[in-house]
């Protein structure tokens, strides 16, 4: 496997089909936009700028006092209460209304994600086979269905074993007390190392869905059959991955949620303009990164079947 | 034939890289945290500092490298480009994450070459770029 030539072959797939980027770019502004617009309807916007104003008093006040020993959150509070800050108001906001309205735009902030998350993997395995991107959203929609399916199937497929184990655990304890907690501790470890076993032979579930057009079912069983003998490999990959998600995480993301938290609770006209600028430039980069990442995750899988194949 | 880059003087050019990049990195964070400015502000010499580490990585080497006298090439003797740096950068997260194994497998290994350097394929010779 040369995963240095993926990497390579997915920065050029990306540099010449730059529009695979914006559903991921959609699916990363619309949960932005739900999140605000709560703030906004809610009546959360006003309670929760003063809260970080007087934290912003409170990190300046405390500069060069604190210590390992100090519980900074309870002396935080103690100083919301020599401030008179008012507990009574956010209690007044606890309303059915407002519970129904986060129910509501965190269910399609939900669902709208996994919608343009699959069409971004549409997008990729179309630019991957060189095909025309003619009747995207039927197929979009047919992958939709076909990735939910295999969600079902994987959560029966943790949810299960788990189950049982836990009536195990439970009989143990019935049994004796110690029986039931070194048996806890002992089918905890089993569990974990099933999850473990069950994400590397199913790891390559979502590219051959969406490379080789195959069903939920067939997907996973293609995984399961193909990474036989071959986990070291899988383990690399799952690295090279992790490595790119964590570089994304500590240079973009971060500087995105601080621009985010700056943004709906700074006041004065600069500050707002220079986090706006940061948060459209953060999340062009962070688009970018992402679809990097499933670009590779595709290329890999390919890369990996081909080496699979030759033996 | 090239001779390898050990160890140690690798060690040392990565001391350097941080005087130079990281450092004046780490004043300007401070001064834009103690002016005031935007929180998210604060995240751009560190940012700024990783581009301009990889940016002369993929033409020969980062400016510690350069100062010690070796330069980072790929297997035919070439400079290994702005992706190709970036790739080796990232592969350096799992040369960290094993305890700082893949680091020290520099010392031990023939081509005198890390985890990071096998994944990205890439050499640290002694001598400069070439022209």
């Amino acid at each position: 496997m040369d995963i240095k030539k993926d990497f390579t072959d997915s920065f050029e797939l990306l540099k010449r089909h730059r529009e695979v980027v914006l559903p991921v770019l959609i699916a990363l502004v619309i949960p932005i936009f739900l999140m605000g617009a709560f703030f906004e309807m809610s009546g959360l916007k006003p309670l929760t700028k003063e809260l970080y104003q007087h934290k912003q008093n409170f990190d300046k006040m405390r500069e060069g006092q604190t210590s390992w020993f100090a519980d900074e959150n309870e002396l935080f509070v103690k100083y919301l209460e020599e401030q008179e800050f008012g507990w009574e108001k956010l209690k007044t906001l606890a309303t059915s209304r407002n519970l129904w309205l986060l129910v509501g735009f965190m269910f399609f902030g939900i669902l709208s994600s996994f919608y343009f998350s699959c069409m971004s993997y549409a997008m990729i395995a179309l630019s991957i086979q060189n095909k025309k991107m003619d009747g995207l959203i039927s197929l979009t929609n047919r992958f939709a269905v076909k990735l939910f399916s295999m969600k079902i199937i994987i959560m029966l497929i943790v949810a299960v074993p788990l189950a049982a184990l836990t009536a195990l655990a439970v009989l143990a304890f019935f049994v004796h007390v110690a029986l039931g907690a070194i048996s806890l501790l002992f089918l905890t470890l089993v569990f974990i190392a099933y999850i473990v076993l069950v994400n590397l032979r199913l790891f390559f579930r979502t590219p051959a869905m969406f490379v080789d057009n195959q069903g939920p079912i067939d997907s996973l069983r293609h995984s399961y059959h193909l990474t036989k003998s071959h986990i070291w490999q899988v383990l690399l990959i799952f690295f090279v991955l992790w490595a790119i998600s964590s570089f994304t995480m500590s240079f973009i993301s971060e500087p995105l949620k601080s621009a985010l938290s700056g943004y709906v609770f700074m006041t004065g006209n600069i500050a707002l303009f220079f986090n706006l600028l940061f948060i459209i430039v953060f999340l062009l980069i962070e688009a970018v990164a992402f679809t990097l990442e499933h670009i590779f995750f595709f290329y890999s899988y390919i890369d990996f079947k081909k080496e699979v194949k030759d033996g | 034939m090239d001779s390898y880059a050990g160890f140690w003087i690798r060690f040392l050019a990565a001391l350097l890289n941080f005087l130079i990049l990281d450092v004046p990195a780490l004043i300007l964070l401070g001064l834009i945290a103690w002016s005031g400015a935007v929180e998210a502000a604060q995240y751009l010499p560190g940012i700024a500092a990783m581009i301009l580490f990889i940016y002369t990585e993929g033409r020969g080497g980062s400016p510690g490298k350069r100062i010690v006298g070796i330069r980072l090439q790929d297997e035919k003797g070439d400079d290994i480009g702005t992706i190709g740096a970036l790739f080796r950068q990232l592969c350096k997260v799992l040369s960290g994450a094993a305890f700082l194994m893949g680091f020290f497998w520099i010392g031990l290994d023939e081509k005198k070459q890390g985890w990071h350097d096998k994944l990205a394929k890439t050499y640290v010779v002694w001598g400069s770029r070439k022209a």
